[in-house]
């Protein structure tokens, strides 16, 4: 990205964070204010329910030195209320009779007091004491809630600036800019036009007619010393190179690659909405299945939704070719929207079940259509950033669609943040009839894979090792983990959606911050195998943090920043390796063919990650289950290092990194 | 309370003059009409709250019957005229009260000659304690006969938990009569509860003179009892032991012995610390809602369940707590009824 488009949406960025740090200011501040009286309140409530009890006691005879089981009772209603630092039943005279966790009857603040009987000549005194740090923990945790949904806010909001100025001003700026670093860069050749009736187009106009004039002077010269003197000529000609006088440059901005990314990060948004909830949905509905455990019933929805956009990818990327790409988004947008329609009024894990598989045939729809949208509209130098587009819509959309989506759960219900997603799924399809440009499709072009191409690509076996002990381990953790184990356990554990949902932007935030530094690392290194191997190992012994305490938020948290670290450092690296390992292969496979078997070997461990889980959860349980998948991953990391180092060849030529196309 | 002069008119007449009063309605504000059914009750020893709860959900269930009364005045012999009068009068239910009317209308399950019984007409029980013992009926969970009902009994694993949630203890002493069949039995229970709820039974029986249970030496056998290390006497519901309270109860209290009852009459009237029981006027519920089934909804009796209650009532003595200086643990008063005159 440029330097000023970024400045630009920084400012944006810092404009929206500043205005919603004072909301969330104002929120906690008044949260605090009216929390206090509600904690003295409740504690008010039940003082009054002991008090009436201890009367009781008293009233039909038991002496005030006497009751029994005190201990427990105040012990019970301590525990059941993290506010209360202690309890303390208090006799006239002062003594303090009873006390149960650490009060200070004496105190001033912090203490409620009720009489027991009579309140002009009580019995005795109920004392309960006040966590003050209670309230500033409250406030805290609506502090962390707030900072998270700013921070999302902020992310959408600059997807919206992308998506409103994509092809307008940045396209403008990015024309000025193009222009101005050419030319410092003595670079004279013309700019395709900017396409902007605004201050940027303007400009960009006005240079572009003085290099016009430039040239125009230039070429005169030129014809005008060929008639005079050959070696002037020459001299000229050799300014016409240095200068790339008359030169038009390719077009260096993917303009027309960007027009996928609003529909594109809509649609993925709607289905990441689904994240926090659906597995717990599946619990809801589900019905035991003679001979299946619970467990690994729950997860059949979502293997057939993975299933279903594994296998139709291949045979989607002709079709959407023939038919034509924004026929196949629109197509896809309804089909989503209609399956998450669908899942809102399910009624069983069958109907469910169903609807989800309509869902995915629109979400392997949207996406084929979109990645060949890109493919489409870039020239192969320029691919790799139109991809990368691709991929960032798709990871913004898996970083603020969780968080929403389970406050939307908590706040709707799942049937309710299911028609939301819908609604969302449909102004997917609505951006992408008025985004998209009707191009007719066309015959297609990219060579299929063949069965020939898939024997040559196993025939070696560091690209095996790397298939099938790296990639496909690493998208079995990552859908097992994030998509599925997680969700369950935190409801287990008794956390609602918005929780989960905020658990669920671990992943992709260390994705988003950490996927470039580490690719650019491997490359620099040549490290990319350490990068793959190391990056499985930090991944799957990440997995053994659930050993320390399955039941806390922080060891999950920590695990799935770790799982994250690790994944964003064998990401890039691991793409790269397939076009470089391919060229090392005795009979070479194009590199299209390739990274399609690569592809659907990852989407294949997609499929199976709920697979997996759900049988290992029903015979082990949550702790087990962790463990058992990211050891699985981390010896798949220690086999794939041995092979690559006793299989030892000449080093292939360095290639370019490629991103992922995955859900990563 | 016109039902109450109602009944007190049929006791002073007693049953065999009844037959005049035959007619009487109920009283639950419907004429006699269509779809009216009649049923005909006994009872043992006059109304009881058992009847009070019996009359009060059919009343809100708005059913449409009339009563014909008898009482048996605790004398069995009476039973076979009711008998002969049933089979003249073809109600549409029967109500017995207690086990000697029950099995006296209905016969045992496996009687021989079954023709001095009442074996066609419904017939819904309350008061009986152990309707497969007594045999009545082969089974519980499946009557296989005319008969059905409500058992008042509180089960045996229920009444040890509410003692150790009274006052936790590792012994527990009983005293009961060999001779009867339903202490024997619940001894067995309570043998075997042992393991499972981690306490030790010490057990006396009442001894035996010319074939009878005894009232001599139960100071001694109490002393015994509590010699051993006993926290609890247990007053299981054995009928010699229930003619006993006045000599059992107040021995135990003289040795610091705390006693738990089965029955409600061990702490209203026996002087126990503490009884968890079924209450008649529950019970009486339990028993209407089995004749509702099966004269609004046609179920036969033989294929309802014969049921005990759910929840049950804990009964202090507080009279007995002070001079034992055991009150209750305080969260026990959000629920028991407390006695303290």
């Amino acid at each position: 990205m440029h330097s000023i488009q970024l400045r630009l949406s920084a400012a944006l960025v810092a404009i929206l964070l500043v205005a919603l740090s004072f909301l969330s200011w104002q929120t906690a501040n008044r949260a605090e204010s009216f929390l206090l009286p509600e904690v003295e309140q409740k504690a008010d409530t039940v003082g009054r329910s002991i008090s009436s009890l201890v009367g009781r006691a008293l009233e039909v005879g038991v002496p005030l030195d006497d009751l029994r089981g005190i201990d427990g009772y105040f012990g019970r209603i301590l525990s059941s209320n993290e506010d209360f630092t202690g309890i303390a039943l208090v006799a006239p005279d002062g003594r303090v009779l009873y006390s149960t966790g650490s009060i200070d009857v004496a105190a001033n603040q912090n203490v409620v007091r009720l009489p027991v009987g009579d309140s002009a000549k009580p019995s005795a005194e109920i004392a309960i004491g006040l966590d003050p740090g209670f309230a500033r923990t409250i406030v805290y945790k609506l502090w962390i809630d707030l900072a998270i949904v700013m921070f999302v806010t902020a992310l959408v909001a600059l997807e919206l600036v992308h998506i409103s100025f994509g092809a307008g001003v940045y396209g403008a700026i990015e024309g000025v800019e193009n222009r101005v670093h050419a030319i410092r860069h003595h670079d004279l050749r013309q700019h395709p036009d900017v396409d902007d009736a605004g201050t940027f187009g303007q400009l960009a106009a006005m240079i572009d007619r003085r290099l016009r004039a430039v040239v125009e002077r230039y070429q005169a010269l030129l014809r005008w010393s060929e008639d005079n003197a050959a070696r002037l000529a020459d001299q000229l000609r050799e300014l016409k190179a240095r200068y790339r006088l008359g030169e038009t440059s390719a077009p260096s901005t993917t303009m027309a690659a960007l027009a996928v990314r609003a529909p594109l990060f809509v649609f993925m948004f709607a289905e990441e909405l689904t994240r926090p909830f659906l597995p717990i949905y599946i619990q809801q509905l589900a019905s035991p299945i003679p001979g299946l455990s619970p467990t690994f019933v729950i997860s059949l929805p979502m293997v057939v939704f993975l299933a279903i956009v594994a296998l139709t990818q291949p045979v989607l990327g002709g079709l959407t070719e023939r038919y034509g790409r924004r026929r196949s988004l629109v197509l896809g947008a309804a089909l989503g929207a209609l399956g998450f329609c669908a899942s809102a009024f399910a009624t069983d894990l069958i109907s469910l079940t169903l609807a989800r598989a309509v869902s995915a045939v629109g979400f392997a729809l949207v996406f084929v259509g979109g990645q060949g949208f890109v493919i489409d509209n870039t020239s192969t130098s320029q691919r790799a950033r139109g991809l990368a587009i691709f991929i960032g819509a798709i990871l913004v959309a898996g970083l603020c669609g969780p968080p929403i989506g389970g406050i939307l759960a908590d706040r709707l219900g799942i049937r309710g943040a299911f028609l939301v997603a819908a609604v969302v799924a449909a102004l997917s399809l609505l951006l992408a009839m008025i985004c998209i440009p009707n191009v007719p499709g066309h015959r297609p072009t990219g060579a299929p894979i063949t069965r020939r191409d898939f024997v040559n690509t196993l025939k070696s076996p560091k690209l095996v090792a790397l298939f099938f002990f790296c990639a496909m381990p690493a998208k079995i953790i990552l859908v097992a983990f994030c998509f599925f184990l997680v969700p369950l356990q935190m409801k287990d554990i008794g956390h609602d959606q918005a929780t989960i949902g905020r658990m669920l932007m671990i992943y992709p935030m260390a994705m988003v911050l950490l996927v470039p530094s580490f690719a650019a690392l491997a490359d620099r290194w040549k490290q990319r195998v350490g990068f793959v191997a190391g990056g499985g190992l930090v991944a799957g012994l990440a997995a053994l943090l659930v050993l320390i305490d399955a039941g806390s938020l922080f060891t999950i948290g920590a695990m799935l920043l770790l799982l994250g670290i690790g994944q964003a450092m064998s990401i890039a690296p691991q793409s790269a390796l397939v076009g470089e390992l391919g060229r090392e292969l005795p009979e070479p496979v194009g590199d299209g063919p390739l990274y399609g078997i690569f592809r659907l070997i990852e989407r294949t461990g997609n499929a199976l990650g709920p697979a997996i889980a759900g049988f290992l959860l029903g015979l082990y349980g949550f702790s087990t289950t962790v463990v058992l998948i990211g050891l699985m991953m981390a010896l798949g990391a220690l086999i794939f290092t041995i092979t690559v180092f006793t299989i030892r060849s000449s080093r292939g030529e360095k290639s370019l990194p490629q991103v992922g196309d995955q859900p990563v | 309370m016109k039902r109450r002069q109602f009944l007190e008119l049929g006791l002073g007449l007693g049953a065999g003059a009844a037959a005049s009063l035959a007619g009487i309605q109920a009283g639950f504000g419907q004429q006699p009409g269509d779809g009216q059914k009649v049923i005909y009750r006994i009872t043992y020893r006059g109304r009881t709250a058992v009847e009070e709860g019996f009359d009060d959900y059919l009343a809100a269930n708005g059913a449409n019957v009339r009563f014909i009364e008898r009482d048996a005045n605790r004398d069995t012999a009476k039973l076979p005229e009711f008998v002969r009068e049933i089979k003249e009068m073809k109600p549409d239910l029967v109500y017995t009260w207690g086990t000697p009317v029950t099995l006296g209308i209905a016969g045992r399950y496996d009687a021989p000659d079954k023709a001095d019984y009442v074996t066609k007409i419904p017939i819904v029980f309350a008061l009986v304690s152990a309707p497969v013992q007594a045999g009545i009926v082969k089974s519980t969970a499946h009557p296989g006969r005319n008969v059905t009902g409500a058992v008042h009994v509180v089960p045996t694993e229920t009444q040890i938990r509410a003692m150790e949630s009274y006052l936790p203890f590792k012994k527990m002493g009983v005293l009961y009569t060999l001779s009867e069949q339903n202490s024997v039995s619940i001894v067995e229970e309570l043998r075997a509860l042992q393991g499972k709820l981690g306490f030790q039974l010490i057990e006396r029986t009442f001894r035996m003179v010319d074939g009878k249970p005894s009232a001599e030496g139960i100071p001694e056998l109490l002393a015994e009892i509590k010699q051993e290390g006993a926290e609890w006497l247990y007053l299981l519901p054995d009928t010699f032991l229930g003619t006993q309270y006045k000599t059992v109860v107040p021995a135990a209290l003289s040795l610091k012995l705390p006693t738990f009852g089965a029955a409600e009459l061990a702490v209203r009237e026996g002087g126990a610390l503490v009884a968890l029981v079924a209450r008649y006027y529950s019970v009486g519920q339990l028993a209407a809602s089995k004749a509702l089934k099966i004269l609004e909804q046609g179920i036969p009796p033989e294929d309802i369940p014969i049921e005990t209650l759910k929840r049950f009532s804990l009964i202090i003595n507080m009279k007995v707590a002070k001079e034992l200086d055991l009150y209750p643990p305080i969260e026990m008063l959000n629920y028991a009824e407390v006695l303290t005159g």
